[in-house]
């Protein structure tokens, strides 16, 4: 009888599927109505994607990534408070992450989608970019993005 | 190749078998009402924390079918129709009742925050498996009030507590226990609150409403940020009795052995109002050790793009930490630094901001939570 163990594709199919098998996560849309009123359609508002922001206090109001996704905003001025956490080598710092905190106050225009961004350079001398962006033109409105 | 074959089957076993098992284990909560704790106005009436209000939606409704829970966004739209969402109007004339009659509702339920401290002891590593023993006590603690609508008046508070032990030893191979603290106090918590209501009703059909309160950082409001774990002391920036009543001082005239102020940059983004002079400069250290020790600025009253680096040593631990961004410096105001630090099981977090000292409120920065994170 021929041991499979013998068989070195055997070992190397299992091998492979310890290394890619992981898990992939999804989260459902969830909006923050940060706006009184009856519901507005989404061109009478302005839509703010948090993506890479873990919490963002908008107008004094906290809103998690975990509970939410988006935020619906009255169109105009808005001062946003926001974190990105980004994991690290601990030999760059040794809590294995970094956080950067960013305030900014940007104009948001209605019917537009925005997105709060955030990257960072690599090494010691890391520097981690905050900004906020217009998801259909890729323009920046508040902050610098990631040269 | 036989030999070959078998360490590649070890190694396998090894990292099938290595790992852990965590046992969760419920805890039982202990709740306390009071009836005679003043109800703090200064607060934000938020939907915010989603899933912990469907949590504690979902304890309410579990202990009783008598309770429906009305929708929190109709509920905040009603209460609150020009998007101020500050508690206070609750109590403007004859809301409350006005928001009773119009949704039919008797109660509103506010929920605060979910907290969870941990102390640990013992230490447990982790290399190709684990090894060592470890126990920490968790606590998690979350409180409600709840308002009579009809009445235009608080019922009581309630207050939730649950308290664990987590333990864990390894060799190799690890089990760690995991008590069910933060589920517990909000379980305890919705159960609480239905069996007030219910007792309140006499298990009558009742429409509430369930909502979450966060601080309100108001000009106007008392001390609502307080000073915790502060190191050391405060930098300030002051502006009494000057010759221009636009201009502010800033002044780093205190020396303390914890923490020094190593650089700020204050630069104007531009004429505001027509009265912005010309205001930039970076004040480097002069000194020896490298810490601005005394420095005097006189600057306009307007928006300016504050940096500054300060050295701040908590534990053994010292770190350089850094702040920037655009600050509203109002005439005749006050402006400190402050620094407070956060452990958990992991790591230390150090924080420093910047404030207005007459209103308390944080002007850049922010304060480092015990989960080790800046709101």
């Amino acid at each position: 009888m021929i041991c499979l163990f013998r068989i070195p594709y055997f070992f190397a199919l299992i091998v492979l599927g310890i290394v890619i098998g992981g898990c992939a996560t999804y989260q459902e849309t969830e909006a923050y109505k940060l706006y009184s009123g009856p519901i507005r359609s989404s061109t009478e508002i302005s839509i703010l994607q948090l993506y890479d922001a873990s919490k963002a206090v908008i107008d004094g109001m906290s809103v998690s990534h975990s509970d939410y996704t988006e935020v619906h905003l009255s169109p105009g001025v808005h001062n946003i408070t926001w974190t990105s956490v980004h994991g690290m080598s601990v030999l760059v710092e040794a809590s294995g992450f970094a956080l950067k905190h960013s305030e900014q106050n940007p104009i948001l225009l209605k019917g537009r989608i925005y997105r709060l961004r955030s990257a960072r350079t690599t090494g010691h001398e890391y520097t981690i970019y905050n900004w906020i962006e217009d998801l259909a033109t890729g323009e920046v409105i508040a902050g610098t993005a990631k040269p | 190749m036989k030999i070959k074959y078998h360490y590649t089957l070890i190694i396998l076993v090894s990292i099938l078998l290595h790992g852990c098992v965590i046992v969760p284990y419920k805890v039982d909560p202990e709740v306390k009402i009071e009836y005679d704790k003043e109800l703090s106005k200064h607060y934000l009436v938020t939907t915010g924390p989603r899933k912990l209000l469907t949590q504690i939606e979902d304890s309410i409704t579990k202990f009783t079918q008598n309770i429906q829970i009305i929708d929190s966004i109709h509920f905040r739209d009603t209460a609150f129709p020009d998007g101020d969402w500050r508690m206070v109007r609750l109590f403007d004339d004859q809301n409350c009742q006005n928001i009773a009659t119009e949704l039919n509702a008797r109660y509103l339920v506010l929920i605060g925050k979910l907290d969870t401290s941990t102390e640990e002891s013992g230490f447990m590593g982790v290399y190709i498996g684990f090894y060592g023993a470890f126990s920490a006590k968790e606590k998690s603690t979350i409180s409600a009030t709840i308002i009579d609508l009809e009445k235009g008046e608080k019922l009581c508070n309630l207050d939730s507590e649950a308290q664990g032990t987590a333990g864990g030893v390894g060799f190799f191979y690890a089990v760690i226990t995991d008590p069910l603290t933060e589920s517990g106090a909000i379980e305890g918590l919705g159960k609480a609150i239905a069996k007030t209501i219910a007792q309140e009703t006499l298990n009558n059909d009742v429409r509430i409403a369930v909502l979450a309160i966060e601080p309100h950082y108001d000009a106007q409001a008392d001390n609502v940020i307080q000073a915790e774990n502060v190191i050391g002391g405060t930098f300030t920036i002051n502006t009494p009795n000057i010759s221009t009543p636009t201009s502010a001082v800033i002044d780093f005239c205190e020396d303390f052995n914890t923490w020094s102020m190593k650089e700020i940059t204050i630069s104007n983004i531009g004429p505001k109002n027509g009265t912005m002079l010309d205001a930039k400069g970076t004040w480097r250290s002069g000194k020896q050790d490298g810490a601005i020790k005394q420095c005097v600025i006189n600057i306009p009253e307007g928006e300016y793009l504050i940096k500054y680096i300060v050295e701040v040593t908590h534990q053994d631990l010292t770190q350089r930490i850094s702040n920037h961004g655009l600050v509203n410096l109002r005439s005749q105001h006050v402006y400190q630094f402050s620094n407070n630090a956060a452990d958990n099981l992991t790591n230390t977090q150090i924080s420093t901001w910047m404030f207005e000292k007459e209103t308390n409120r944080i002007v850049l920065g922010c304060k480092v939570r015990e989960n080790n994170t800046c709101p």
